[in-house]
C-alpha cells in the first residue's frame, strides 16, 4: 500500500549531459525521454558567457555576472580562455590586453599571476567548468556528473587533454571528447532528420570547423574533417574594432571597440545596417560595408571547405545539405557564399545554431550511458608520426582515418652497436618536424648491438575508440619493448595540478 | 579469411563499393567497441581489436590503389609501395615525360587538359589492370600497379597546380 509518493533523494544521482565549452559561450544539455534539454544558469540563460572575473579580493566569478560586471576595474575580466589552450607565452600579441597579466613559465607556457595568485590557463578552464558542475547540481539535483565535452575538430591531442583536464579537475568525469561539428550532426540524428550526406559548416567563436559526414540509419559517420583552430567571431569583431577605431579617429586601444563591434555584428545579422553613435559622432554600417571588411576572413573557411569536401572523395553532386553550427554563422553573408559554391542544397538551421553542439554532445552520453545502439563513426583530424634523420616527419597515422586504429612501421639503427633510439611522436600535417606539434619523446634502451640497419624495430601508433594514442616500440630479434600511453606535458607542474585539484574539492564539497 | 571474404565479397579488382558499405557498416554495428561500454574488458579489447581489424580491412579495399596491392599480396607478389622505379625502367621515360610537360606551363587552360589525359590514362590502367589480373598475368599486372600509383601522384601535383595557378 502506498501512501504517499516520497522523492527519491536525488544527490548520489548521476547526471548525463552534454557540455559545449565555447569560447565565447558555454552550454549543457541533457537528454530526457529521447528529447534534449538545455539547462539554464542563475539569470535564466541558456548561453552561459565563457566570461572568468577575479576581483580584488581573489574571489573567481564565471558566467553571466561575470559577463555584466559594470565596474570593471574592480575586477581582471578574462573572456575567449579557450583560445589559450595550448598556445605558448611567445604566441601571445603584445597588443593583448591581457598579456600584461602572463609571465612566461620555465617550459614557455602561459601563466597568470593575478593579485598575487598563479593560474594556470587550464585550471582557469577549470573554473568554467566547476561552475558549469554547479548549475547542474542545481538544475537537476544530482552531484555526480558524466559529461560528454565538445572540442573543435581541428583540436590537437594537447589541447583535447587540456580540455580532459580543466573537467577533471571540476569533477566532472569526461565519458568522451567529442568533435563539435559531430556533435552537430548527432544533434540533428536525433530529430530524425533525412538520411544522406551532409557539410558540417561549423564557425564559432573561435575556431572554425568543416566535416563531411554520413547520417545513416543508428549511424552518424565522419569521412573527412578540417579547420581552423584560431578563426572565429573573436577575429570579426577586431577587425571591426580596427576599422571603428580609425574612422572615429580614436587613440583608444583597439579593444575598447570590442564590445561595440560584437553588438553591431549581431545587429548586421538581422538588418541591414546599423548606425554607431560615439562622442557626438556617428557612423553607418551596412551588410554591404561589413561584407568588404570581413571577406577575405570569409573566404579563409571556404578554401577550407573545398578542401576538405575535396578530400572526403565525395563529389559536391552527392552532398543533400548543409548543417550551420556557431553564432558566426547568423552573419549574412556566409550563406550567401556557402550558397554560390554549393548551389542548391538544404540549409538545415532549425536548431539554435548555438545550441546544436550541446544537444548534439548530451545525444552522446545518451547513446553511451544507456546503450541505444547506436553509433558514432569519427576518423582522426591530424596525421600522427615520428621525427627522422634531419628534422622531418614520417606520418604513421594519416589524417582522416577511421578510428580505432593500429598502425606499425618498421624501422632500424643508424650506426654500428647503437643500443638505443629516440621515439619523437608529433602531430600535424607539415612535412618538418619544427612545425608539428611536439606529444612525446620515448626512449627505447636495450637494442642489442648489431651492425647499423640490422635490428627491426616495430613501432606500433594505436588510436582506441575513444580517441587515445598508445605508441609501442619493439626490437623483433630480442623482443626489448616499449609500451606508453602518450600523455602530452604541457607545463602543468604536478603541484599546480594538485592545488587546482584541491581547489576544487573545497568548492564541491557542499554537494557531497 | 582474405578481407573480400569477410565482407562477402568475391576476390576482384572491381568490386561492389556499394555492398561494401553495406557489409562495413553492419560489422561496425555488430562489433564497435561503444556497443560493449559496460562489458568486462576482456570484451572490450577483443571488440577493439576486431574493430581495428574491420577498418583495416576496409580502409584497403575502399582504394583502388591499396586493393590493387593487396590482390598482388595474395598472390605472393610482394612489390614496393614506395616511389621506386628500379624494377620498371620502362616506366621512368613517361613518369619524366609527365612531369616535364607539367612544368613546361602555367597556363590554367593547359594545366586542365593534362589533368583530364591524366584521369583518361588512370582509368584505363585501372582496365588494364583487371583485365592482367583476372587472366593471373600478375608481372603485367604488377606494371601496371606502378603505374596507377604514379598516375595517382601525379594527378595530385596537377591539382595543386590547378588550385594554385591563376587565372592565365
Amino acid at each position: 500500500m502506498q501512501i504517499c509518493e516520497i522523492e527519491e533523494p536525488k544527490i548520489d544521482q548521476e547526471a548525463v549531459v552534454g557540455i559545449d565549452f565555447g569560447t565565447t559561450n558555454s552550454l549543457i544539455s541533457y537528454v530526457h525521454s529521447g528529447v534534449a534539454r538545455v539547462i539554464t544558469d542563475e539569470y535564466n540563460k541558456r548561453k552561459i558567457p565563457s566570461v572568468i572575473a577575479i576581483t580584488k579580493n581573489a574571489e573567481i566569478i564565471i558566467g553571466t555576472k561575470a559577463a555584466g560586471l559594470v565596474n570593471k576595474k574592480d575586477a581582471l575580466v578574462i573572456k575567449s580562455i579557450k583560445r589559450l589552450l595550448g598556445k605558448k607565452y611567445k604566441d601571445i600579441s603584445e597588443n593583448n590586453p591581457l598579456k600584461q597579466f602572463m609571465s612566461e613559465t620555465s617550459d614557455g607556457n602561459i601563466c597568470f599571476a593575478i593579485n598575487g595568485n598563479q593560474f594556470s590557463v587550464v585550471a582557469l578552464v577549470g573554473e568554467i567548468f566547476k561552475k558549469l558542475r554547479s548549475l547542474i547540481y542545481e538544475y537537476l539535483g544530482k552531484s555526480i556528473v558524466n559529461a560528454v565535452v565538445t572540442v573543435p575538430a581541428y583540436f590537437d591531442e594537447v589541447q583535447r587533454r587540456m580540455v580532459k583536464s580543466a573537467a577533471d579537475m571540476a569533477g566532472i568525469k569526461v565519458i568522451r571528447i567529442i568533435n563539435e561539428p559531430t556533435a552537430a550532426a548527432l544533434a540533428y540524428r536525433l530529430d530524425k532528420v533525412k538520411l544522406g550526406t551532409y557539410v558540417v559548416y561549423d564557425f564559432g567563436g573561435g575556431t572554425f570547423d568543416v566535416s563531411v559526414l554520413k547520417i545513416q540509419d543508428r549511424i552518424v559517420r565522419v569521412i573527412a574533417t578540417g579547420g581552423d583552430p584560431n578563426l572565429g567571431g573573436d577575429d570579426i569583431d577586431i577587425i571591426l574594432a580596427r576599422y571603428l577605431n580609425d574612422k572615429f579617429e580614436c587613440d583608444k586601444p583597439t579593444s575598447d571597440w570590442i564590445e561595440t563591434s560584437r553588438e553591431m555584428k549581431e545587429a548586421l545579422s538581422s538588418s541591414d545596417s546599423v548606425v554607431i553613435e560615439r562622442d557626438g559622432k556617428t557612423i553607418t554600417m551596412t551588410n554591404k560595408d561589413f561584407d568588404l571588411l570581413i571577406h577575405e576572413l570569409i573566404d579563409k573557411t571556404i578554401v577550407i571547405l573545398k578542401d576538405t569536401i575535396d578530400r572526403s572523395g565525395i563529389s559536391e553532386e552527392n552532398i543533400d545539405g548543409i548543417i550551420l553550427a556557431g553564432g558566426s554563422t547568423r552573419i549574412k553573408s556566409v550563406e550567401e557564399k556557402l550558397s554560390a559554391i554549393l548551389p542548391n542544397k538544404d540549409f538545415l538551421k532549425f536548431i539554435d545554431p548555438d545550441e546544436v553542439v550541446a544537444i548534439g554532445a548530451a545525444t552522446q552520453a545518451d547513446n553511451l550511458n544507456s546503450n541505444t545502439g547506436d553509433l558514432l563513426l569519427d576518423v582522426t583530424p591530424l596525421s600522427l608520426g615520428l621525427e627522422m634523420m634531419g628534422g622531418m616527419t614520417e606520418k604513421i597515422i594519416h589524417r582522416n582515418s577511421a578510428i580505432p586504429i593500429s598502425v606499425s612501421k618498421i624501422f632500424t639503427t643508424y650506426e654500428d652497436g647503437q643500443t638505443g633510439l629516440k621515439l619523437h611522436i608529433v602531430q600535424g600535417e607539415s612535412e618538418f618536424v619544427s612545425k608539428c606539434r611536439s606529444l612525446a619523446q620515448v626512449d627505447l634502451f636495450g637494442i642489442p648491438p648489431m651492425r647499423a640497419g640490422d635490428p627491426r624495430i616495430i613501432v606500433t601508433f594505436t588510436i582506441d575508440s575513444e580517441g587515445l594514442l598508445t605508441v609501442t616500440a619493439e626490437e623483433s630479434s630480442s623482443g626489448v619493448s616499449e609500451s606508453i600511453e602518450v600523455v602530452p606535458t604541457y607545463g602543468l607542474t604536478a603541484e599546480s595540478i594538485k592545488e587546482a585539484i584541491l581547489m576544487s574539492t573545497r568548492d564541491v564539497d557542499q554537494y557531497e | 579469411m582474405d578481407y573480400f571474404g569477410e565482407f562477402g565479397l568475391r576476390r576482384s579488382f572491381i568490386i561492389d563499393l556499394d555492398l561494401l558499405e553495406e557489409s562495413y557498416l553492419s560489422q561496425q554495428l555488430k562489433y564497435h567497441p561503444d556497443q560493449y561500454v559496460n562489458a568486462d574488458s576482456d570484451t572490450k579489447q577483443r571488440a577493439l581489436e576486431k574493430t581495428i581489424g574491420i577498418n583495416k580491412a576496409y580502409d584497403t579495399l575502399k582504394s583502388d590503389i591499396d586493393r590493387a596491392f593487396y590482390l598482388l599480396e595474395l598472390e605472393g607478389v610482394l612489390l614496393n609501395q614506395e616511389e621506386n622505379l628500379v624494377d620498371f625502367p620502362e616506366l621512368l621515360a613517361d613518369v619524366f615525360a609527365e612531369r616535364e610537360s607539367l612544368s613546361m606551363t602555367n597556363s590554367k587552360k593547359e594545366i586542365a587538359v593534362l589533368y583530364e589525359v591524366a584521369q583518361r590514362d588512370l582509368a584505363e590502367y585501372k582496365r588494364n589492370f583487371n583485365e592482367q589480373y583476372e587472366a593471373k598475368n600478375f608481372n603485367g599486372a604488377s606494371v601496371l600497379y606502378k603505374k596507377i600509383l604514379y598516375k595517382i601522384k601525379i594527378i595530385d601535383e596537377i591539382k595543386m597546380r590547378l588550385n594554385s595557378s591563376g587565372d592565365m
